[in-house]
């Protein structure tokens, strides 16, 4: 095995040949390193175009965000609350839930307008469906026996619900709230694509219609970044609040 | 159906054992008593009193511990007593605490479920259900999955904890033959299908018993003898 060291140096070496390689061989489609370099620089710092696009995608996920995962967690938990409902309902729910949610961003723009409240709509449909996917599943896995440990030492049916039933779905609930951040602001950047004044997705369109290569390799990689250090962040959030998980790498001592 | 014909009286403060092959509705039996299932026919009485519902006086330790995996090893012994509203949150911890020293589990208080081994989770549910303070303890197999040792300590405790709390009642279930005689005052031997009784063998050893050596006992064996004939010749005609 490598150790740390090592393997770190490893991973630059690739990064290096891979940004030679492009440098080298990107033609007029691909851009390059350096010209996109230059690109960032002029966006980020001389222009500071960067700052009211991303303040202004941020903005829209962070809202559509917030009133999805709200409206996603009620009805998910009020759906999984009645075994009818939850059986009347459910091809439904699998229905919708099957919509490619990108296909509807054409229709957000359309009932929505161009403006901020489009996008809002469509980071929060993104959300909404995710997070209420999974708190539904969740609370609809609730282990039995657990439940019925629980009633044997007095719980009500109220307490059944806030100390076994929810604790029990949030891995589930977790995970959805969780993988939509990232989604939330593809579908904010998706909206942005197809009608918008602002924003990281507008900057892009304008870019390739423009053919400025530079300019919409740049926002590809600041997408990337922006979710990789989400995802990073996320996964930290996620280990606190599961913290009762056994980790996969621990061996049961039986 | 599970059970027909089970007519059994267990007088307060007794320790009665459970045994009989998979499938007679052993485990059927406590989801009755406590109160989790209803008797398609016949009347369970509690202190002479119809039973209905789950009944907060009866403890129930299941075969797989249970624990809650979101919760510390304290905040599980402490559940039943949030649950009914007994005490403040110090008063809790404070029984709670003196509990898990009682067996051993000092040190653990702030653990999760998955860093404790088997053994340590059913102490940790055997002691949930003692925090209660039930007046009926039932165990489903509590000690089925554990290692023979580890079972034996768990009886030896078991019984000493029993000893400690003088008038409860305990209806133990299990399929070993030799932990059934070692601990009841009574064996209640089940056959399958449907469920009933077959027979009751009181054993008749004094206590406080000695868990470790109690097999070697004359009276010990001749009451396992006993059992063991009885339970062959039904395992020969279910064999059939």
């Amino acid at each position: 095995m490598m150790n740390a060291f090592q393997l770190t140096g490893w991973r630059i070496a690739v990064a290096i040949v891979l940004l030679a390689a492009w440098q080298v061989l990107g033609g007029d489609l691909l851009s390059n390193p350096a010209e996109i370099g230059a690109y960032l620089w002029f966006y980020i710092v001389e222009s500071g175009d960067f700052w009211t696009d991303i303040g202004s995608t941020f903005r829209a996920t962070a809202i559509g965000y917030f009133f999805g995962a709200l409206a996603g967690l009620f009805f998910g938990l009020l759906l999984a609350q009645s075994e009818k409902a939850a059986l009347i309902f459910k091809p439904y729910v699998l229905a919708v839930y099957g919509i490619p949610r990108i296909a509807l961003a054409p229709v957000f723009i359309a009932w929505f307008g161009i403006a901020l409240l489009s996008k809002v709509m469509m980071a929060g449909m993104v959300t909404f469906l995710l997070v209420f996917f999974n708190t539904y599943e969740g609370i609809r896995a609730a282990d039995l026996d657990l439940r019925n440990t629980a009633r044997v030492l007095g719980a009500s049916r109220w307490q059944l619900f806030y100390y076994v039933t929810l604790p029990n779905a949030s891995p589930w609930i977790t995970a959805g709230l969780r993988i939509s951040i990232p989604q939330a602001l593809v579908g904010a950047v998706v909206a942005e694509f197809i009608a918008s004044q602002h924003g990281l997705g507008f900057r892009m369109m304008e870019n390739t219609g423009q053919l400025a290569m530079d300019g919409v390799m740049a926002g590809v990689l600041i997408l990337m970044l922006i979710v990789v250090i989400l995802n990073s962040l996320l996964d930290k959030c996620e280990d606190y609040l599961l913290r009762w998980r056994p980790k996969e790498s621990d061996t049961n001592t039986e | 159906m599970a059970l027909s014909d089970v007519n059994l009286d267990i007088d307060e403060g007794e320790f009665v054992t459970m045994v009989g092959p998979s499938g007679c509705g052993k485990s059927t039996a406590l989801n009755v008593i406590v109160g989790l299932l209803e008797a398609s026919s016949g009347e369970l009485l509690f202190r002479g009193k119809p039973s209905v519902g789950i009944n907060r006086e009866i403890g129930y330790v299941t075969q797989s511990d249970n624990l809650f995996p979101w919760r510390t090893v304290i905040e599980n012994v402490t559940f039943g007593l949030e649950m009914q509203g007994m005490g403040s949150r110090a008063e809790r911890r404070d029984k709670a605490m003196a509990l898990l020293e009682r067996v051993g589990l000092a040190g653990f208080e702030n653990h999760y479920r998955h860093e404790l081994s088997g053994g340590m989770r059913q102490r940790v549910n055997i002691v949930r259900t003692l925090a209660c303070d039930p007046k009926v303890i039932l165990l489903d197999e509590p000690f089925g999955p554990l290692d023979a040792q580890t079972r034996l300590q768990l009886q030896d405790l078991l019984l000493e904890l029993w000893q400690e709390r003088a008038g409860t009642t305990v209806i133990f279930i299990t399929h070993e033959l030799t932990e059934a005689v070692a601990l009841a005052d009574r064996v209640v031997v089940m056959s399958a299908r449907p469920g009933r009784i077959s027979e009751v063998v009181p054993v008749d050893i004094p206590r406080p018993r000695d868990i470790f050596t109690i097999q070697s006992d004359p009276r010990f064996r001749s009451v396992y003898d006993r059992i063991w004939v009885h339970l062959g010749e039904e395992m020969k005609e279910t064999a059939l």
